[in-house]
């Protein structure tokens, strides 16, 4: 097999753990909207790190992390609407990332990898990348899952009880951060939500434990990149676009 | 006669509120480890405000709360403080109701099963927890609050949204409970509380005592 088709298989197998932990995080804490500003306030760093010649992944991790603790203290102190906070801090990093790179000599061929994501052009950092992530959301989720189901579940609630809230909830915005900041390289910034929510709407229905929920997600997730992959290698369709429109054609078939 | 180490709380001209806005004022109320008490009163009179005041959520900006050390207390939260389609099941809500960094021990487990039969859940322990009925989910809710043992049990408008024959059933647990540790209730509605309680409190700005039926044996 060629060496960029068994990368790409292999980024999708680990972005698909990744999407289906954090994932479904993100759609049981309704968090949708916040991960939507994460995705694209991670471009700022992805442009500065562009026009500075260091790893773009590198400037999307600050970036990613960086809001994703910034919308929480935004919506903690209560100085700004959280949606609003969220939308400024979204269109704020995107605004960050258009100026420099478009002070970077030659940017617009790299614009369209980053904003629909380009899988085969999977690089072994960044399989290193990803597999570090999803080893982690793996650990700490299966390690941790009874306080992480219980701070989803309601995190006032779960202050009342005496777990460790705050901690508890910045530790869910990092994890949740650097696994859409890997999960981007696939599919891109504008497509990403679409294997971190549409695969929960799938199996939402039927499943009553957040734990199935991640891993038949993942199941379904790497069930989308497959197709994508093939459709991007046979017809040369973009893959990202690709698995956005198999998941979305699933969610409608399905019951 | 009343002696004072059976008291679990006790606020002493308290006052409280939000962002400077003060919604409680002199307030003077005591929970003792053998009361029942209602706090009824007007939606915005202050009833959620000084169940978060005796919880230790927000602190009185002036007077004196005294809790008692290490206090036990269970909580039944308003009902639409709940996502009612988060994906978990009636029995791991049960188990919230007490901290757990890995695994549930062996006695929570036991604890957990006993409060099942309690509330007559065996058949539901495994659905989801918004394909509960709304009398059974308030049991649930009623078993998490129960999970740690409390001392002090307390609950903010358990009946909402129950109907009739639903909220006896609740109630008929709380007769069993009452005995065992002091009940602190929320209610709005005057006529299903009064007859239980042993004190009523109605809670508007400040807090007044509405009627007493404390029986001393």
């Amino acid at each position: 097999m060629y060496e960029f088709m068994r990368n790409a298989l292999l980024g999708s197998f680990m972005i698909s753990v990744v999407a289906g932990i954090i994932g479904t995080i993100i759609v049981c804490r309704r968090k949708v909207f916040v991960a939507g500003g994460i995705t694209h306030a991670s471009f700022g760093g992805i442009g500065i790190a562009y026009y500075l010649g260091l790893n773009p992944i590198v400037g999307a991790f600050i970036f990613a992390v960086a809001t994703a603790l910034g919308i929480d203290v935004l919506e903690r102190k209560g100085t700004i609407r959280g949606d609003s906070a969220i939308a400024m801090l979204w269109s704020l990093g995107m605004a960050i990332g258009l100026i420099f790179m478009f002070l970077t000599p030659s940017y617009a061929s790299n614009l369209m990898g980053f904003m629909f994501g380009d899988i085969l052009s999977i690089s072994t950092i960044d399989l290193w990348c990803i597999a570090v992530v999803a080893t982690l959301s793996l650990l700490l989720s299966v390690l941790f899952y009874r306080p992480l189901l219980y701070v989803s579940f309601s995190p006032s609630f779960a202050r009342v009880v005496g777990l460790r809230v705050g901690l508890i909830e910045t530790i869910i915005s990092i994890v949740t951060a650097i696994g859409i900041v890997v999960a981007i390289k696939a599919v891109g910034i504008v497509l990403v939500l679409s294997i971190f929510t549409i695969p929960q709407a799938i199996v939402g229905k039927w499943k009553r434990q957040m734990g199935w929920m991640m891993l038949w997600s993942g199941v379904i997730a790497f069930v989308g990149a497959l197709l994508g992959l093939a459709a991007s290698y046979y017809l040369d369709w973009p893959a990202g676009a690709v698995i956005t429109a198999v998941l979305a054609l699933l969610k409608l078939l399905l019951p | 006669m009343e002696r004072d180490d059976d008291i679990l709380i006790k606020l002493s001209d308290v006052s409280a509120g939000y962002e400077g806005v003060t919604i409680l004022s002199d307030v003077n109320i005591t929970v003792r480890s053998s009361s029942f008490i209602a706090l009824v009163g007007p939606n915005g009179g202050g009833k959620t405000t000084l169940v978060r005041l005796m919880l230790g959520q927000i602190d009185a900006m002036s007077g004196e709360l005294f809790r008692r050390k290490n206090l036990r207390i269970g909580y039944l939260p308003q009902i639409n403080d709940i996502d009612m389609e988060f994906p978990i099941t009636v029995e791991d809500v049960i188990f919230s109701g007490v901290p757990c960094l890995f695994r549930h021990t062996e006695e929570e487990r036991r604890r957990a099963d006993e409060l099942i039969r309690f509330a007559g859940l065996e058949e539901l322990r495994s659905r989801q927890i918004g394909r509960l009925s709304g009398g059974q989910r308030q049991r649930a809710f009623l078993c998490r609050a129960l999970m740690n043992n409390p001392q002090l049990l307390m609950l903010d408008e358990p009946s909402t949204y129950m109907d009739r024959d639903a909220s006896t059933g609740l109630y008929a647990l709380l007769d069993k409970l009452k005995n065992e540790m002091a009940i602190v209730l929320v209610s709005h509605d005057i006529d299903s509380t009064s007859h239980r309680a042993r004190t009523i409190y109605r809670v508007e700005r400040n807090v007044r005592l509405v009627a007493n039926h404390y029986i001393i044996k």
